[in-house]
């Protein structure tokens, strides 16, 4: 790897500004951060470390973006409120990587893609040429199936469907000031040399994820699809959170991670099962509805079939 | 030479056998032997020391000045070095030795244009991305598939396709004349993937010269092969060459000698006078060291209704990348009436095989496997009792009984019938291996005057348990505890010992163990008699101690009687020992497996694997079952996660980390009842056979038949991931409406 200057920072506003230095970046665990570094996929003249910033007094609806993903899977809270969370978290990565990794970091995190991943290699998002998933002869067995333009990332954080469904926001520092955004907000479409696909400002950073508890929260769920237990990213997540009424939906937010090169909120899904009972037959067309906007890759089109799937049994644990 | 009677075989299945002993060498034990420390379940000797890290390693390594060497790698499958320029890398300070290697082509991705050796692993990264390559990329193709085709790129020479000499086996003609006496004959198409070693530690040395003397610590399977080509490429002799293998973090197949990073290392550490560490990193491990090769089998097998297997015709193609060798073995498990298997190498740009644990075979079975049971399937037939019926083997007779009933066989439905999302299935698959015993391993034993016993050999122990089966030998010959003997293993000064290829090693080693041991035993029992006022031959040798007619002696004191220091005896394998009529001529191994498939997602997962697995007589029942529990995970790694994807355009590997090549990881790990078969098999004087190898061969066939059980659909390519899953449910349903469609019609036509 490139040798880096390496900043400590003690708060946000200082992180923040550290990172107004041109070609630094921000590292809170660096468990994935260490590996682009090591592949020279990112090479950054300064490395500014969150890790010891002192984290404020915890507030039940505020959750630190510097806490690790164990923290939130083992909190009781998290578990009774927000079981689409507590799920997201507790499968992540592996025990090593949940004690150390963040939940800012799982939200800002980069594409699996392995062109991405491979200097040297084609790749839309590091310097705009084309996508290697998309040339002929490319591997795109992972990658999107909704919103492919000139990248064809999928986006792999599962904690990001887990809060959008959840209806979550993020709190973004730069400096002193601070701005508060839908989470789905957060995400931006790809673009030439930027990695994390999130529409940070320069030096701004994720500081805070706000959550507030509701029966619709209460009744969510998480589920994702991998190939291997042990240590794998998702090929299709959704998150789901229901509030029934009388029996008939009365709110609903739906969305599904490693589909698309964002988290994606499922609107289809949600239309589709708002105001109706949620039965087998709401059930059945909501998943339908999930996978019309889905446009799969050469060989990727089992990932409809999962997501369609995924959705069908996400929906039915919530029927309560 | 003294006549002995044996009895061979195995329980309830044993017969009689008069040898004739030399009288230097110790009568082979038998079902009968009484055996007190060999073939019990004694825990490695180095167990402690592994599980908690001490265990050094040749990647552990560390020495003062030590220098660190890294190679600059194409990243194109084929393409022309037009210019290559080392000059910026080496004015970096710290930068102390190079080498470039201006080849006109470079011909995979992965291939070595450079090497340099640096102060530092830092200094060295640095140096490598400052090396100028200039590359002109040439047509490449790196799909079997692909080199194939008519207008595909040559890769060596004008045709990508090629048969080497023992690659058209059997005759055509029966086999078809076999096929026209069937009542089904199946054509099928089976495809299994390229899958890499993927060794624990990867592949490299560390070199040290003092003087014109060269030690080398290596991660090796073969210490004394790995001196010779290094010896060899030094244009040294070998008697210069020290190799130490202390511990080996794995090999496969992949580490039979010295590669050209371990020659760099030496030279390396000659040019500066400071030791030189190269160890591969784990995209070079995935590219450059090894790799198993792919297959597409073109099988027509046939059968009568009865279950008499009467024709098997395979036709294969797979690439060994750049390399040779990569055929196929499969009908030789069955008694087919005729067969025949047409084999062919296809060239590609990329990386060559390297044998790989069972090489040939688990390809070769998976298919085989997956075509009884479409047979037996087809004739309305249990696959165990097809293979029962046409399985000439007495051991595999055996085992198919054991194994049915640890898996529970009578619960398996007809394919297709688990209800719900979650299916269960059950699938059985056979294997077998050579009893490779090979002549020539030396074992020297030492007995000192102290009550030391030393036994040294130079080879390696591959993470098998060569040392404690070594210990287990001469402890039980000698009569003492494991804890009195001390195993020197991994240091070429010591006797050779042949590489670990072919699960040659336990089986070659424990002989001449035993036959120097008898011999100091011998040695030790003359130099006491007098001391204990009777004949040499009347003395006996347990429990610690020498016994007498009426006096006795601790092991120790009677050590205290030698003349000499010590006394010492060096045996080499060979005839004396290990060329006595056998009771089999093949190890015999069957494996049964559960799965559960989610039929809605396509996921595998493996809830419980039997394998019962013919050991000759069990070294130690602990390793023999970490053996096999050993091939069975890698099986199942390779039944339904391992698959190096290269990218067709570039020719790049895509997954050469350890996160996207996927090996099968803790919550991956079934139920494994690994069911060591003891037979005595009296070839040997220690009677051990081939393990290392056979127990990974049937694992993928018995996962893809109890897939195949358990969804009613079958999956012909390996990796059987979720999508060939879904794909295969899909189309067993479109199968199952046009029939039922059909059976309409007729019902509709008989109306009207």
């Amino acid at each position: 790897m490139r040798s880096f200057a390496y900043l400590r920072a003690e708060s946000f506003p200082a992180a923040s500004a550290a990172l107004e230095t041109p070609e630094s970046l921000p590292k809170a665990a660096g468990t994935d951060l260490l590996d682009l570094l090591k592949e020279r996929v990112v090479e950054p003249a300064a490395l500014v470390d969150l890790s010891r910033i002192e984290r404020a007094q915890s507030d039940p609806g505020v959750l630190s973006a510097l806490a690790t993903l164990a923290e939130l899977a083992e909190d009781e809270g998290i578990r009774r409120d927000f079981p689409a969370l507590h799920a997201a978290a507790r499968q992540a990565a592996t025990p090593q990587i949940r004690n150390r990794g963040t939940l800012g970091g799982n939200l800002c995190q980069v594409s699996r893609c392995p062109y991405l991943r491979r200097a040297g290699a084609s790749c839309f998002k590091r310097d705009g040429s084309p996508c290697g998933a998309l040339l002929p002869g490319g591997f795109d067995r992972t990658h999107a199936i909704f919103d492919v333009g000139p990248c064809a990332c999928a986006h792999p954080s599962s904690l990001a469907p887990a809060l959008i469904a959840l209806g979550a926001r993020v709190r973004l520092v730069r400096g002193e000031e601070r701005r508060v955004l839908a989470l789905e907000e957060l995400y931006a479409p790809p673009a030439p040399g930027r990695l994390g696909d999130v529409a940070l400002r320069p030096g701004e950073l994720v500081e805070a994820v706000l959550l507030e508890a509701s029966p619709r929260s209460r009744n969510s769920v998480y589920l994702e699809m991998r190939e291997r237990e042990s240590f794998d990213f998702a090929l299709v997540s959704v998150a789901a959170a229901v509030e029934l009424r009388e029996g008939r939906v009365r709110s609903v937010r739906v969305a599904c991670g490693a589909v698309a090169p964002r988290p994606r909120r499922m609107r289809e899904v949600e239309a589709a099962l708002r105001g109706r009972p949620l039965d087998a037959e709401s059930i059945a067309g909501a998943a339908d509805a999930a996978r019309v906007a889905a446009r799969p890759l050469r060989s990727n089109g089992f990932k409809a079939t999962i997501l369609h799937r995924l959705c069908v049994r996400a929906l039915e644990e919530l029927r309560q | 030479m003294s006549q002995r009677t044996l009895e061979l075989g195995f329980s309830g299945h044993s017969e009689e056998r008069r040898v004739e002993v030399p009288p230097d060498a110790p009568p082979p034990w038998d079902l009968r032997s009484d055996l007190k420390v060999a073939g019990k379940p004694h825990p490695r000797l180095e167990a402690r020391l592994k599980v908690t890290g001490a265990a050094r390693y040749t990647a552990d390594q560390r020495l003062p000045g030590m220098i660190f060497a890294g190679a600059v790698r194409s990243p194109h499958a084929h393409a022309r070095v037009r210019r290559l320029d080392l000059s910026r890398a080496k004015k970096l300070p710290g930068v102390l030795y190079s080498e470039a290697y201006p080849q006109r082509e470079v011909r995979y991705a992965g291939q070595a244009v450079a090497a340099l050796a640096a102060e530092s692993e830092q200094v060295l990264d640095d140096a490598l991305a400052l090396v100028e390559v200039d590359y002109e990329v040439l047509p490449h193709v790196v799909r079997t598939e692909d080199a194939l085709a008519e207008d595909a790129p040559a890769v060596a020479g004008r045709r990508n396709v090629r048969q080497g000499r023992g690659m058209r086996r059997g005759s055509l003609r029966r086999v078809e004349e076999a096929h026209a006496r069937a009542d089904v004959v199946l054509t099928r198409e089976y495809r299994t993937q390229v899958q890499t070693h993927t060794c624990l530690e990867p592949h490299g040395s560390v070199a040290r010269w003092e003087g014109d003397r060269l030690t080398v610590w290596a991660s090796t399977q073969a210490t004394f092969a790995f001196r010779q080509t290094l010896a060899r490429a030094l244009g040294i002799s070998a008697a210069q060459v020290e190799v130490i293998t202390e511990h080996m973090g794995g090999g496969f197949g992949s580490k039979f000698g010295a590669d050209a990073w371990d020659v760099f290392a030496a030279r390396a550490a000659r040019a500066t006078g400071r030791p030189c560490f190269f160890m591969l990193d784990r995209r070079a491990e995935h590219l450059v060291a090894g790799n198993r090769p792919d297959s597409i089998q073109r099988c027509t097998f046939s059968v009568r209704r009865d279950g008499k297997l009467l024709g098997a015709q395979v036709t294969s193609h797979g690439t060994a990348g750049l390399g040779r060798g990569a055929g196929v073995l499969n009908p030789a498990i069955y008694a087919f009436e005729a067969t025949y298997s047409d084999q062919y190498d296809v060239l590609t740009h990329a990386g060559s095989a390297r044998a790989f644990r069972a090489p040939r075979h688990p390809q070769g079975v998976f298919a085989l496997e997956g075509m009884l049971d479409e047979l037996a399937e087809a004739i309305g037939m249990d696959p165990l009792e097809l293979r029962r019926k046409n399985d000439p083997h007495p051991v595999r007779q055996a085992q198919y009984d054991v194994g049915a009933e640890a898996i529970g066989w009578s619960r398996r439905k007809p394919s297709g019938s688990s209800p719900g999302p979650l299916k269960r299935g059950l699938g059985v698959a056979a294997a077998r291996w050579a009893h490779n015993a090979r002549p020539g391993t030396a074992v020297r034993c030492r007995i000192g005057r102290d009550g030391s016993v030393l036994v040294a050999n130079g080879s390696q122990d591959i993470g098998t348990g060569t040392r404690t089966i070594l210990a287990q030998i001469v402890a039980e010959e000698l009569g003492l505890p494991l804890a009195a003997v001390e195993v020197r293993l991994g240091r070429t000064r010591d006797p050779y010992g042949h590489g670990s290829g072919g699960s040659v090693t336990a089986p070659s080693i424990a002989p001449p163990a035993r036959r120097a041991a008898y011999a100091c035993r011998q040695r030790l029992l003359a130099a006491v008699a007098a001391a204990l006022g009777c004949e040499a031959e009347s003395l006996s040798l347990r429990e610690g101690r020498v016994h007498g007619a009426e006096r006795e002696l601790s092991f120790a004191a009677a050590c205290g009687l030698l003349p000499t220091e010590s006394i010492e005896a060096t045996a080499t394998g060979g005839p004396e020992d290990m060329s006595y009529p056998s009771f089999t001529r093949e190890v015999a191994g069957v494996q049964f497996a559960e799965v559960e498939v989610d039929a809605e997602l396509g996921t595998v997962r493996v809830v419980k694997v039997v394998a019962v697995q013919d050991c000759g007589l069990v070294a130690n029942p602990l390793l023999a079952r970490s053996q096999i529990n050993g091939g069975v995970l890698q099986g199942i790694s390779y039944a339904l996660h391992e698959e190096r994807i290269l990218d067709a355009r570039t020719g790049d590997m895509l997954n050469a980390n350890l996160l996207d090549y996927k090996i099968l990881g803790a919550r991956e790990v079934p139920e494994i009842v690994a069911i060591p078969f003891s037979v005595a098999n009296g070839r040997t004087s220690t009677g051990m056979s081939s393990l290392g190898e056979p127990p990974t061969v049937p694992t993928a066939g018995a996962v893809a038949n109890a897939v195949a059980n358990a969804i009613g659909a079958r999956v012909r390519s390996l990796p059987i991931t979720p999508e060939k899953v879904l794909a295969a449910i899909a189309e067993a349903e479109r199968t199952r409406r046009a029939s039922d469609g059909e059976k309409k019609k007729k019902k509709k036509k008989r109306i009207f």
